[in-house]
């Protein structure tokens, strides 16, 4: 397995990077990431201030998906959870890049769900986070599959991914969210 | 009964209840990984409290970002005081958000519409 989450970030961000992370993620990791978000948006020069809350918002939904979902694999030699997350500022816009690895089986449900949100206006958004919110019961892991559509409804942007095939069975998922 | 009362942290909100006073707080961030661990001891306290509560139950919610882990035990919370509603007494839940923070005003109407408990919606400046 040649690829290498580092690399592959450094290739693709573009703009002023704000927040760039490559490795183990746990909790206490998420609260220190946090916290770097929130300085280095808050200190930098650029013109983002009204977009704070949507990215301190859309930045804990994100890294908590990577948490809950990124697979140990030991066969594949991942022997802890990793995660990849950037920040970089273009043109007026954030960009948000999301990584994990993701077992093959796990790609369609992902894709599914969010080719269903990419779908919805904001109304239908309004509507479905409302429905999961009130009636289904949430797992331990998480919040029932509210944390992209939440993403959705505060950056009323579409969502952007790709799945980087590693072998038979392993892949890359990674989640690029826009905030304008 | 007694008060509960939680410190705030990075990830956790600040919570005070006050079983004497019916008054009810909540301040702060609530983005924790295990929202429903967090949560448990909140709603079990409710509902001791709602078997005799005050005749105001005056709810004081000041979230400045919640993540959807907490969202759903949000829910519970006000489910509880739904209930207490329901058996006659009276609750009011006071939802802050700051000025130009539209996302936050409009989490606090998607409550509003799910539960049947009198809401005021209370602009703070940032």
């Amino acid at each position: 397995m040649s690829f290498d989450p580092k690399i592959w970030l450094n290739n693709n961000v573009s703009g002023q990077v704000l927040v760039s992370y490559v490795g183990r993620i746990d909790s206490d990791i998420i609260t220190d990431l946090i916290s770097k978000i929130e300085e280095s948006v808050t200190n930098s020069d650029l013109d983002i201030g009204k977009q704070l809350k949507i990215i301190m918002h859309v930045s804990v939904e994100s890294l908590q998906n990577i948490y809950h979902h990124s697979p140990i694999d030991v066969e594949n030699n991942i022997n802890e959870k990793i995660a990849l997350f950037s920040i970089s500022y273009n043109n007026n816009n954030s960009t948000l890049l999301c990584g994990n690895y993701i077992h093959s089986e796990k790609i369609q449900i992902v894709k599914d769900r969010i080719e269903q949100i990419n779908a919805l206006n904001k109304e239908e958004l309004k509507a479905l986070y409302k429905l999961i919110l009130n009636n289904q019961e949430f797992s331990e892991k998480g919040g029932g599959g509210l944390g992209l559509i939440d993403i959705a409804r505060k950056t009323g942007t579409k969502l952007e991914f790709n799945f980087i095939s590693l072998n038979e069975n392993l892949y890359f998922y990674i989640l690029k969210i826009t905030i304008v | 009964m007694k008060t509960l009362t939680i410190e705030g942290t990075p990830k956790t909100p600040m919570v005070k209840f006050e079983a004497e006073t019916g008054k009810i707080e909540i301040k702060g961030r609530s983005i924790p990984e295990n929202s429903i661990e967090f949560y448990k001891p909140l709603v079990e306290w409710l509902e001791e409290y709602g078997a005799a509560p005050q005749k105001l139950t005056d709810v004081h919610v000041q979230l400045e970002y919640f993540n959807t882990s907490s969202s759903k035990c949000i829910l519970d919370v006000f489910k509880k005081l739904e209930t207490i509603v329901k058996a006659g007494h009276e609750v009011i839940i006071n939802w802050y958000y700051e000025e130009d923070d539209e996302d936050m005003l409009e989490a606090g109407e998607d409550y509003q519409s799910i539960v049947k408990v009198p809401f005021k919606m209370i602009e703070v400046e940032e």
